[in-house]
């Protein structure tokens, strides 16, 4: 008797537990092409904003390509009329309370940085949330890619947030190290 | 049980923050904004609600040996569920609340609610636990960020109301939560007080 | 030597930088509860450092090993729940048999210990920073160690408060958590370390 009872609420957990995973996959199902569809729409905003009215491609994903940095989360090109103009790092590190992605957009004829944007990050409001704005992120602009970058020697950190301007240089600096290995000419 | 007995117990007389002390994680952790404060009242309120019907119905089903793997494994699939609503149709929540929304599952205030009265009584006297109980935490939050992103940014759900120096960025930072939650509990206690020595006095 | 650092700094910064109690507020109901005499703080903070450790190895060796190739890593959160309560009552069962010292002293703290945010927020943080297994261990051995640390002076304080002449309305708690509040403040002068 006692027995029967083990092996039926056993088997009552099993069940209801399976019924939660089968509706956890359902709603899955429906959610995951939104999200990645959005997504996606979104990072193709941030690239026009920094190569306008070109055609991308990823070439590099991190999802299924391994070689390149763990930071480096893609790298598209840009290219105008089929000629390669530029190329787009998507690259995260953490900062101070939360992971900070940025999209990094470097020129390939001169090999400078055309702009950076701090695509996500939830750091803390007032400090390290100022790394999204142009005072700081504009003085990435035409850095050359053979320049090593570091807070106070050629950046000025955000005042009270070191760890997130550190952590966007490093992005910075890991995609301009990837382009010189792979793509400069 | 009378409906609005329900609705007072959960929303002020027993409120799940200000008396009861439950589900300080995400309390403190998730109000540097007014919109962080509203985005986690409104998923609390949610998740509570469904996981406090859903336990009501199966109340008879569910052996008490396993009652407390089950209604973990139920909430933590309702957060689950609604963690990846959130992040389909409200991406910008999603990002700002972070590890907290997974987190709602160990939320002390929802599992409770799950063994002290769901597991109890009806189908709708659970649903309306479920919300009066989520309304007061919402409105603990509401409070708490209110204030902190007053005092902190000088802003109102990202409007500035007050001038850039006036800003206390201290409370926006962790020691802010502390001192905000600290602060209100004093004020809440010394009204309670208050009250109590009237009506000791009539 | 950058690798040394790197996992110094893991440890340093579950220790003190990210404290999970003052900075991420992961574990606050037992931070709260459990913490008026230092006796019992000790106590709890050894069985949430413990647990915090055994569960984020086991979460994290499931999640690499089978959710990820299987891809369902959206079933994390549930699975890292059932994970931490079975290993809680495992941990249970096992030094109540053969740890009986052990038991008797962190015993009463266990079954609280799997609504503790602490052990499933660090679990889903070491996978959400991509830490390996050895940036894994260590981390939650830090912020484990953290939250006894916090716990701990956290108690002694409030015992002393105890003894002060405080309005009454801040009696108790309020005072414990504008307490709280300077601690957190004295916590963050450690972020310009790292």
């Amino acid at each position: 008797m006692k027995k029967n009872n083990i092996i039926g609420t056993s088997l009552l957990l099993g069940f209801i537990t399976a019924i939660l995973a089968v509706s956890i996959f359902f709603v899955n199902s429906i959610t995951s092409p939104i999200i990645a569809y959005s997504e996606a729409t979104q990072l193709k905003f941030y690239y026009q904003e920094i190569f306008p009215n070109s055609e991308y491609e990823v070439i590099y994903n991190s999802d299924k390509d391994k070689e390149k940095s763990p930071n480096i989360l893609s790298v598209a090109t840009a290219s105008n009329n089929g000629e390669i103009v530029g190329y787009l790092y998507l690259t995260y590190t953490t900062g101070y309370s939360s992971d900070v992605v940025s999209l990094i957009g470097i020129n390939k004829a001169d090999a400078k940085v055309v702009k950076v944007i701090v695509t996500k990050q939830t750091e803390t409001p007032g400090l390290g949330s100022l790394s999204t704005q142009p005072k700081f992120l504009d003085q990435f602009l035409d850095k050359l890619t053979n320049e090593e970058l570091k807070v106070k020697d050629n950046i000025t950190a955000i005042t009270g947030a070191t760890i997130t301007s550190d952590a966007v240089v490093n992005s910075v600096n890991v995609s301009l190290d990837d382009f010189n290995n792979n793509y400069l000419n | 049980m009378k409906i609005s007995d329900i609705f007072k117990n959960g929303i002020y007389k027993k409120n799940s923050i200000f008396i009861m002390l439950l589900g300080l994680c995400p309390t403190l952790a998730v109000t540097i904004s007014l919109f962080n404060g509203i985005g986690m009242g409104i998923s609390v309120l949610a998740i509570l609600t469904m996981s406090n019907i859903l336990i009501s119905l199966l109340r008879k089903i569910i052996p008490a040996a396993i009652r407390i793997p089950a209604y973990i494994g139920i909430i933590a699939a309702l957060v689950t569920i609604i963690e990846m609503l959130i992040h389909a149709y409200i991406p910008s929540l999603y990002v700002s609340l972070g590890i907290y929304l997974p987190l709602i599952v160990v939320n002390c205030i929802i599992l409770e609610r799950a063994e002290s009265f769901a597991s109890k009584n009806n189908v709708l006297h659970s649903a309306f636990d479920g919300m009066a109980v989520g309304l007061g935490f919402s409105f603990a939050l509401i409070l708490i960020s209110f204030f902190r992103e007053l005092l902190g940014t000088g802003t109102v759900l990202g409007f500035q109301v007050l001038p850039a120096s006036t800003n206390m960025l201290v409370m926006i930072l962790p020691p802010g939560a502390f001192l905000t939650l600290g602060i209100l509990l004093g004020v809440i206690n010394h009204y309670l007080n208050k009250k109590k020595e009237e009506l000791e006095n009539e | 030597m950058n690798d040394l650092s790197f996992y110094f700094g893991l440890i340093f910064s579950g220790l003190v930088i990210k404290n999970v109690l003052l900075a991420q507020f992961l574990g606050l109901c037992p931070f709260i509860g459990v913490s008026k005499k230092t006796s019992s703080a000790v106590g709890m903070g050894l069985a949430v450092t413990f647990v915090l450790v055994v569960a984020s190895m086991i979460s994290y060796a499931f999640y690499y090993l089978v959710q990820v190739p299987f891809n369902i890593e959206f079933l994390r959160t549930i699975s890292f729940v059932i994970i931490i309560a079975s290993i809680v009552q495992l941990i249970e069962v096992i030094t109540k048999k053969y740890m009986t010292t052990l038991y008797e002293s962190l015993g009463v703290y266990l079954p609280l210990i799997t609504t503790n945010c602490a052990v499933l927020g660090i679990a889903l943080l070491n996978i959400n920073y991509g830490y390996d297994f050895l940036g894994t261990l260590l981390y939650s051995l830090g912020s484990g160690l953290g939250f006894l640390l916090v716990i701990v002076l956290f108690s002694a304080i409030r015992e002393k408060l105890e003894l002060l002449d405080i309005p009454k309305a801040f009696q108790g708690l309020p005072i414990a958590l504008v307490t709280a509040a300077f601690m957190s403040l004295a916590f963050i002068g450690f972020g310009g370390i790292l």
